[in-house]
């Protein structure tokens, strides 16, 4: 019997006959690797190479595992392929393959593309039917802009597994960046055709392709329609967003309509929109999406944010007090510390920091906050005390905002001598390239006015939520004209804040100036209008969207309505457990004998559980028409219970065709809401 | 191509002499085939994925599945188990593997892709050279293409191997109408007529096709009666374009035959939608009206009921009976969007903003088409730019253009709010965007766009070309709307004649319309607007007391 075994196993593994046994090493090496423990079989497979230096498959195996990210030791990855390709027999094709794509992905990796294409094109020379093996090749080919071997490439996958979808897209995007915008556009369709509703990349292409056309409609709509798609956004609209911003909501505001009730439709609508800057639309859909979700802990936070940036103080304490019940980590409570420090509460915003400290102690930047809110309380000991923990516990990259907020407090303090070396410590480290709005700040404390001035127009159209901080940057000038001008820029672009203007120590010069009031009062007024829009909004849409009314008396506990079937009149039990509807046989006779139904409505059986547990037999029938107050549904899926007195219910085959059902005891009436 | 699925599941018994794995015979099989013709997709493709489990070679399963995957739109699926199917049917097999590459030729043909399209249909052709349906197809690709010498090719070959098939002879009188030789075509169809069994399908289309040759050889009458006999057949199908055309030519006549097949077939009520459009086409909307009227008791026909409501707005100016219409319509089927849109006009035509705006909301959530949503989206737009809202206004236009990315003048409409809001930046960016649309297309501005941009001589040679159809009460009136903006004060008021002349009764739009401001302290214009007044007031009394509005409204 034992021999038998050992027989079979050697013909199921025929492809290794030809070649040595699997080393002791290698096969634990590949249990190892099954059970997802890199690092055991990587100890293994250095075992199997320190006992064999020929054991080729685990010289392989060591590549494989050291070319991932989580490792990426690439020189030694490379190293192990090399010794791999050395030791491995030149007829087993399986596994130098192999290897040759590992190379690939290494240079792939560290971006050295001629070689990673090589060392596809080796593999591929050797097993020519791989597709993954191509599908690498291929997309190399492109990143080298060798784009008709890349497109050569690409067929030949589609060649051997025509089903391969995503291969047709890709293949649009090739012939697209070679200028082939005809094969281009005859592969999107190709997509359009057999990708089963998975064509996101060739809303995206079109996007692309309709930009370069100049029709900035198209390129938002299909732009929107891809990132619906697929949940995220996309490059494309990194572009349009630039350039045609109000188009772009346009198309988010279509998208969201084809499915207003979905919980993604209205948290991707939500995203887009607070992307694009438009926060009053972003707390709507946030709604929106609030009154779909089964997690609505998740939407608080957002809601909070959300109503913090447009200064609705009510809400963001609300939806705040509704997070910290949920959650009451470091980061709920640096949140909320962030939503009070905005609105002045200076004292319980420090409060609440040191909350969060219990949670995190090491976070510096909670140090940070603690000092900022000193400052703005003019006690700049306090302030100073603890930007000498921050400095200690923050990162490098958060050194600058403790550098220059310690600088700042210098200058309140007119200790000038202190200001400008930590000022030109930050401008000498800065990079041309780096252009963190923190340097803003830098820029004003050294009175680089025209260097700030210069970058005014830039921010505005590539980072407008950094148009505050050189506001502020102004502001610490005191240079009240381009204060105002780089403020209502800041408005323009689509942001409703004041109160932080109104409290803020750099600010303070100007409170009292009639401009400067002139414009907060103007925000103020255009935001309290837009604030009762949304809660108008959101208020009547319930309103809007009830499309029946149904009265309904309460006997025995029950809700009774009526409706109508097939143009009979009939009181139904409301009831929102039961899984259709249902009428006992006596009305399923009358029914039947005064042509109310006829033989064609009726549909089979079916077993039935009631609320007693027990189980029923019924007969389905299709209702054609069921009147439910002015609105009419048809082809509605009913039972007929095999009981006389069984009460009429009406259940959810009924209701789930309408969005949201509502049950108002006050008024005696059932609300019916559309999808 | 026509589609296999049915022949293969409803034929009796298979060639055999297969491999062994090919077979129709097993348990799982015999379910699957069962399930698929009762149309239960789901359960026959458990069973097939059984049977493919067990026998993944079975070419058999691979092709109910292709079948299925196409049957459910699922066009990716479909190609796979189509190159499974062809992977493992034998050589032999040469009907089944027919069936594969037209299967194949048809899915690339709905991708647009003609070449791999003809490629597929070639390998069909090779498999099964008899098979009629493929000639047909390659006729059909091939007029498409717009290549008549290959057209003649493949319907001579259709005739030499289906030589009795009428459909031969009407692709030869295809191939004979792209080389302009009508006479000849139509004996190709007299002969396709002889073969034909009477009241089949094949003589139906050789009807419609000689209906549509005798058009084109400018014989409008026999053309008639040919599209008469062809819709007696097999109803309209696509005869609704000749009809159309026949209609400008002989207009008496295509009515005397509308009215003579109501009469001869009253219960068959295709002839109801052509009969309306044929009054409507005369500016005899009177007649349309009662038309429809006369059969609504019996048959509620939502569509009807809409197109009706909207020639009472706007032809016969008796709005009210309009919305008692389309209220009554909703209390029918409220799940309608085109309800809505209707009343959402009529009620911003009246001036009745809070209403209006509550029908487009209505509308919106009944998830209407793309059409729908941009006449929606453009009349709320005109509503808020009515109430001075122009940012709302700008929102919904811009929405329009999502909807309708190639609607060039929706940028000047944009460009007119920004104008309006005096926001030059973006008024001179959406001129400019206004101005690309139109280049895109290799188009002159409209004249409605050089109203925009100020340019007055420019948009009265534009307006010149605006009336294309001199019966349009609507192209008339829109060209009025043109000069009227731009001072030609007299000729927008002879123009607004014209309009009012062919059966523009709308006289809630135009109080209502900006575009006529230049117009309004004119005694002509309020002369005019007040004779025509009379007599659409006059108009309606004679439409109320022909039928009965109590009826139903």
């Amino acid at each position: 019997m034992k021999k038998l075994f050992t027989f079979i196993v050697i013909l199921v593994s025929a492809q290794y006959l030809l070649f040595a046994a699997d080393s002791y090493y290698f096969q634990r090496a590949e249990e190892a690797y099954e059970k997802k423990d890199l690092d055991l079989c990587l100890k293994y497979c250095q075992e199997g190479v320190k006992e064999n230096e020929k054991d080729g498959k685990c010289w392989a195996v060591i590549a494989e595992i050291y070319s991932k990210r989580a490792y990426a030791r690439y020189g030694q990855a490379l190293q192990a392929a090399e010794k791999a390709l050395k030791t491995l027999p030149k007829k087993d094709t399986y596994w130098r393959a192999f290897v040759y794509n590992i190379q690939g992905n290494v240079f792939y990796k560290i971006e050295d593309l001629p070689s990673a294409k090589q060392a596809y094109l080796e593999a591929v020379k050797l097993m020519p039917d791989n597709t993954s093996f191509l599908y690498e090749l291929a997309d190399v080919c492109n990143d080298l802009k060798h784009y008709d071997e890349a497109i050569t490439y690409y067929k030949r996958i589609l060649e051997i597994s025509p089903r391969t979808v995503y291969v047709y897209g890709t293949l649009a995007y090739a012939y697209y960046r070679s200028g082939n915008s005809e094969e281009a556009e005859r592969y999107c369709n190709l997509t359009d055709a057999l990708a089963d509703g998975e064509n996101n990349m060739v809303h995206q292409l079109r996007s692309k392709m309709a930009f370069d056309e100049g029709n900035l409609a198209l390129a938002c709509r299909e732009a929107v329609t891809a990132m619906f798609g697929k949940n995220e956004w996309c490059e494309e609209a990194d572009t349009l967003i630039k350039t045609c911003p109000d188009l772009l909501m346009a198309a988010v505001r279509n998208e969201v309509m084809k499915a207003p009730t979905s919980e993604s439709s209205n948290a991707m609508a939500a995203f887009c929109s607070y992307k694009l800057n438009r926060f009053m639309e972003t707390l709507y859909y946030l709604h929106k999406k609030l009154e779909q979700t089964e997690e609505p802990q998740n939407v608080y936070p957002e809601l909070a944010t959300l109503y913090e940036f447009v200064d609705g103080t009510e809400d963001t304490e609300r939806y705040y007090a509704l997070v910290l019940k949920n959650d009451t980590s470091a980061l709920a409570w640096e949140q909320y510390a962030g939503s009070l420090y905005h609105k002045a509460d200076f004292a319980k915003a420090e409060w609440t920091y040191r909350r969060a400290l219990e949670k995190a102690p090491t976070n510096g930047m909670h140090y940070y906050w603690i000092a900022r809110c000193r400052y703005q309380q003019e006690d700049y000991t306090a302030a100073l005390q603890a930007l000498d923990t921050a400095q200690v516990l923050v990162d490098d990259n958060e050194q600058l905002s403790v550098l220059l907020i310690r600088a700042e407090i210098y200058r309140s303090m007119e200790q000038e001598d202190k200001v400008k070396p930590i000022v030109e410590q930050v401008l000498r480290s800065r990079k041309p390239d780096d252009h963190r709005y923190q340097y803003f700040y830098a820029d004003a404390l050294a009175g680089n006015t025209d260097a700030l001035v210069s970058k005014i127009d830039s921010v505005q159209k590539n980072n407008p939520e950094n148009l505050i901080a050189l506001a502020s940057a102004f502001a610490l000038m005191k240079d009240k004209e381009h204060v105002l001008d780089v403020l209502k820029r800041h408005y323009e672009s689509g942001f409703w804040s004041t109160i932080a203007l109104r409290n803020s120590k750099r600010y303070a010069f100007l409170r009292g100036d009639a401009d400067f009031e002139a414009l907060l009062t103007q925000v103020e007024s255009n935001r309290a209008a837009q604030l009762e829009k949304l809660r108008v909004r959101l208020g009547n849409k319930e309103k809007q969207q009830a499309i029946a009314e149904l009265p309904f008396t309460q006997q025995g506990g029950v809700c009774r309505v009526q409706c109508a079937i097939n143009g009979l009149p009939l009181f139904f039990v409301f009831d929102t457990g039961a899984a259709d509807v249902s009428i006992s046989s006596v009305e399923a006779n009358f029914m039947l004998k005064n042509g109310y139904l006829t033989n064609a409505d009726f549909m089979g059986k079916q077993n039935y559980v009631t609320a007693t547990g027990e189980i029923h037999e019924g007969t389905i029938i299709n209702l054609r028409e069921v009147r439910v107050g002015d609105v009419v549904l048809r082809d509605i899926k009913a039972s007929v219970i095999k009981n006389q007195s069984a009460p009429l219910l009406l259940g959810q085959t009924c209701f789930r065709r309408f969005g949201t059902v509502e049950v108002d005891n006050n008024a005696q009436v059932i609300r019916l809401f559309m999808q | 191509m026509k589609r296999i699925l049915l022949t293969f599941l409803f034929a009796g018994s298979f060639a055999f002499g297969l491999m062994a794995e090919n077979t129709l015979d097993s348990y799982n099989m015999r379910r699957a085939i069962d399930a698929a013709r009762s149309n239960d997709d789901e359960t026959a493709i458990q069973f097939l994925a059984k049977e493919l489990e067990y026998n993944p070679n079975n070419a058999y399963a691979h092709i109910i599945v292709a079948e299925i995957c196409f049957r459910m739109k699922s066009y990716g699926a479909a190609l796979e188990y189509t190159q499974n199917a062809l992977k493992y049917l034998p050589k032999t097999e040469h009907s089944e593997r027919c069936d594969m590459y037209g299967n194949l030729y048809e899915l690339y043909l709905m991708a647009k892709d003609t070449t791999r399209a003809m490629e597929y249909l070639e390998l069909a052709r090779k498999e099964n050279p008899k098979n009629g349906s493929i000639y047909n197809a390659f006729v059909s690709l091939h007029e498409e293409l717009n290549n008549p010498a290959e057209v003649l090719r493949y319907a001579q070959l259709y005739m030499k191997f289906l030589p009795d098939n009428p459909g031969a002879y009407v692709a030869m009188a295809t191939a004979m109408k792209m080389e302009e030789r009508y006479d000849e075509a139509i004996r190709f169809c007299d002969r396709a007529l002889l073969k034909a069994e009477p009241e089949s399908k094949e003589r139906c289309i050789a009807l419609l096709s000689r209906a549509q040759l005798l058009h084109l050889a400018k014989r409008p009458s026999e053309s008639l009666a040919d599209l008469m006999q062809s819709f007696r057949i097999g109803g309209w199908g696509e005869s609704e374009k000749l009809l159309g055309k026949l209609n400008d030519t002989i207009p008496n006549e295509v009515l005397d035959s509308l009215l003579a097949i109501r009469q001869s077939d009253p219960d068959n009520l295709d002839w109801l939608y052509y009969l309306y459009n044929t009054y409507i086409d005369r500016n005899e909307y009177a007649n349309a009206v009662q038309t429809v009227f006369e059969i609504l008791p019996g048959h509620s026909n939502g569509y009807m009921v809409n197109a009706i409501a909207s020639v009472l707005q706007h032809n016969i100016g008796d709005a009210e009976l309009a919305e008692r219409m389309l209220l009554k319509q909703l209390s029918v089927d409220s799940t309608n969007a085109s309800q809505y849109i209707l009343l959402e006009d009529l009620y911003s035509q009246q001036g009745r903003y809070a209403e209006a705006m509550e029908m487009a909301d209505k509308a919106l959530l009944f998830d209407p088409e793309d059409n729908q949503k941009y006449s929606i989206y453009i009349m709320r737009g005109r509503m808020y730019e009515y109430k001075h809202e122009y940012q709302a206004a700008v929102e919904d236009f811009q929405t329009c253009l999502i909807v309708e990315p190639d609607e060039d003048g929706l940028w000047f409409r944009i460009a007119k709010m920004y104008g309006l809001m005096n926001d030059s930046v973006k008024r001179a960016e959406a001129l400019e965007q206004g101005r690309q649309a139109f280049a895109r297309k290799g188009k002159n501005l409209s004249a409605a766009a050089y109203v925009v941009l100020g340019d007055t001589a420019a948009a009265y040679e534009a307006a010149q070309g605006m009336v294309k159809n001199e019966k349009s009460d609507t192209q008339h009136y829109n060209k009025a709307c043109v000069l009227a903006q731009i001072g030609y004060s007299k000729e927008a008021i002879e123009e607004l004649r014209l309009a009012l002349e062919n059966g523009f009764c709308n006289f809630y739009h135009i109080a209502w319309d900006a575009d006529l401001n230049n117009l309004r302290d004119m005694p002509e214009f309020v002369e005019l607007v007040n004779t025509y007044k009379q007599r659409s007031e006059q108009q309606k009394a004679d439409l109320r007391s022909k039928i009965d509005t109590e009826l139903n409204y």
